[in-house]
């Protein structure tokens, strides 16, 4: 029973930062129905930068976040801007392999300008842990569940409650009529690309963190596991990225702590979150939350 | 006819033409006037250019891959040159599309607050929300709920309450009978009479001719993308061509 508490709290940690990642997916799939590869290259990026700011220059760790998450956003809006709305209109498929291409020069970019192997990135919460009666927490899964939950929440009241959250909504049903009602289609696109590249910089770090701190462009790669979780959740919805993302961390950390896969070669459990969506899309096509399209008949 | 020069116009539409692509024009040089508190009523069948003439106007032509070839459309006087649809609302226009367009997704209420998106002043739009709720009660019962539950008659009421949110001068509306059963239609024209006597400038696209002569004051007829035919809607209602083509008493 502990073995299980424990996992399930790191499991729901991991859970976190895939909802994290998954709603950087969903935010610009809703307003421009584009699949962002990209999203996992912000990620790898955003921790680099975290890095740049706090590590070598030597600001406080928490600006570094910040000013990260800033210049992210400003990173999100100029690639959506150069590589994305020349495409309006186009087939999506074309926009998806741009956003792939972006994700290739990405990781090349931060390959060229972070040569250096072995660069660790720090966190003020180390690698501290408590106990709580049998169980171990470790603080970079209460970090992450605790930076995960704020984000989705702020994010969802902006999107609930505001008015560019209400703009977007619009040009994500109908960017003609969004349009006809003066909301301008291309400010919504560059929004979602500016909150999806901004919430970057602290998935990248809480995945780092959670890896014992060291740092790799391999951080992508690892993110896209968020790609599942957003499929199993449903493409356009915030709560399936959280649900989602629950549901793959915990399926994974599971399957790592009691399966034996050993036989199907190392990091087998690396599968785990795919064979999960596959058999929830196979019993939902739309994903646990997705929309079916509201339709009177 | 409408072109009774002495009255400003609202809305001047000069020499439009229009082409899709590279296909062949679909408005040759188009002119047509609503003046300032009118109703004008543009007709004519599938095909005329109606749609297109209103997506002219309205700065929608690009997502169609629609440009304006020859020609200009003034509003208040000064041209409306190759802005954008958001800028044009913001200089006071707003349209009522075919087919609803509605945002189904979104709430009633949310529907009109998109409607009011170039109001800034949150307690502004609380306040027109109000009074668009007191004009269309049967959509205030459904303020809550997912607006594409709504029946097709509540669908237009809330589509026209969406384009009154923003106060336009000019409110274009693009077959709002479509698809309505007749008790619904007459109820849609009364709305558009009463947004006429509250002061706004009005061009309603028809293709229900008797519908759209009952509450225009003026007409056009398009025809193949040329105005065929101008006037007093009265004197339209007795035209011989007008009754034998639309109408259907010929």
């Amino acid at each position: 029973m502990d073995k299980f508490l424990q996992l399930l709290l790191s499991g729901v940690a991991l859970g976190g930062i895939y909802a994290l990642v998954a709603l950087g997916f969903v935010v610009v799939y809703k307003s421009s129905g584009a699949f962002n590869f990209a999203q996992g290259g912000f990620v790898t990026l955003g921790a680099y930068m975290v890095y740049q700011f706090g590590g070598d220059w030597g600001l406080p760790f928490w600006l570094g976040l910040v000013l990260a998450m800033l210049a992210m956003a400003a990173v999100g809006m100029f690639l959506e801007r150069l590589a994305i709305r020349p495409m309006v209109g186009r087939p999506a498929f074309a926009v998806v392999l741009i956003t792939l291409g972006l994700l290739l020069v990405i990781e090349q970019v931060v390959r060229a300008v972070w040569t250096m192997p072995g660069l660790v990135l720090s966190v003020p919460w180390g690698n501290g842990r408590s106990r709580l009666g049998e169980v171990t927490l470790r603080h970079a899964d209460l970090w992450s569940m605790v930076s995960a939950a704020v984000l989705l929440a702020a994010f969802f009241g902006f999107f609930r409650y505001s008015r560019t959250g209400l703009a977007m909504r619009a040009t994500a049903a109908d960017q003609e009529a969004a349009a006809a009602q003066g909301i301008s289609p291309g400010r919504s696109f560059a929004v979602s690309w500016a909150v999806a590249a901004a919430t970057a910089p602290v998935a990248g770090v809480m995945l780092v963190s959670r890896g014992g701190g060291a740092l790799s462009p391999a951080v992508g790669f690892t993110a896209l596991a968020a790609f599942p979780a957003m499929i199993l959740g449903g493409l356009d919805s915030i709560g399936g990225a959280v649900l989602g993302g629950a549901l793959i961390g915990v399926a994974e950390v599971m399957s790592q702590g009691y399966l034996d896969v050993s036989w199907l070669g190392s990091n087998a459990e690396t599968v785990v979150p795919y064979a999960v969506m596959v058999a929830v899309l196979l019993w939902r096509p739309e994903g646990l939350l997705g929309t079916r399209r509201v339709e009177r008949v | 006819m409408a072109g009774d020069a002495s009255a400003a116009a609202v809305l001047e539409v000069r020499a439009l033409s229009v082409c899709y692509g590279p296909a062949p024009a679909v408005l040759h040089g188009v002119d047509l006037e609503v003046p300032a508190g009118a109703i004008v009523a543009l007709l004519g069948s599938n095909g005329a250019g109606k749609t297109t003439l209103l997506r002219a106007v309205t700065g929608l032509l690009r997502f169609h891959h629609g440009r304006v070839t020859g020609g200009a459309v003034l509003l208040e006087g000064s041209s409306v040159g190759g802005a954008e649809a958001p800028a044009r609302v913001r200089r006071g226009m707003a349209q009522v599309m075919e087919g609803r367009r509605i945002f189904a997704e979104l709430t009633v209420e949310e529907n009109l607050r998109a409607g009011a998106i170039t109001v800034r002043d949150r307690r502004r739009v609380a306040e027109l929300t109000q009074e668009i709720f007191e004009t269309f009660p049967q959509i205030a019962e459904r303020r809550g709920s997912q607006a594409g539950y709504l029946s097709g008659g509540e669908q237009q009421m809330l589509a026209i309450g969406r384009a009154l949110m923003s106060s336009p001068k000019l409110l274009l509306l693009d077959e709002p009978s479509l698809g309505l059963a007749p008790r619904v239609v007459e109820e849609v024209a009364e709305r558009i009479s009463a947004v006429g006597k509250a002061g706004t400038t009005v061009l309603l696209v028809e293709q229900n001719v008797a519908m759209a002569l009952s509450v225009a004051e003026f007409a056009y007829v398009l025809a193949a993308g040329r105005v065929a035919l101008g006037g007093p809607a009265a004197a339209l209602r007795h035209d011989a061509d007008v009754q034998e083509l639309y109408l259907g008493n010929g």
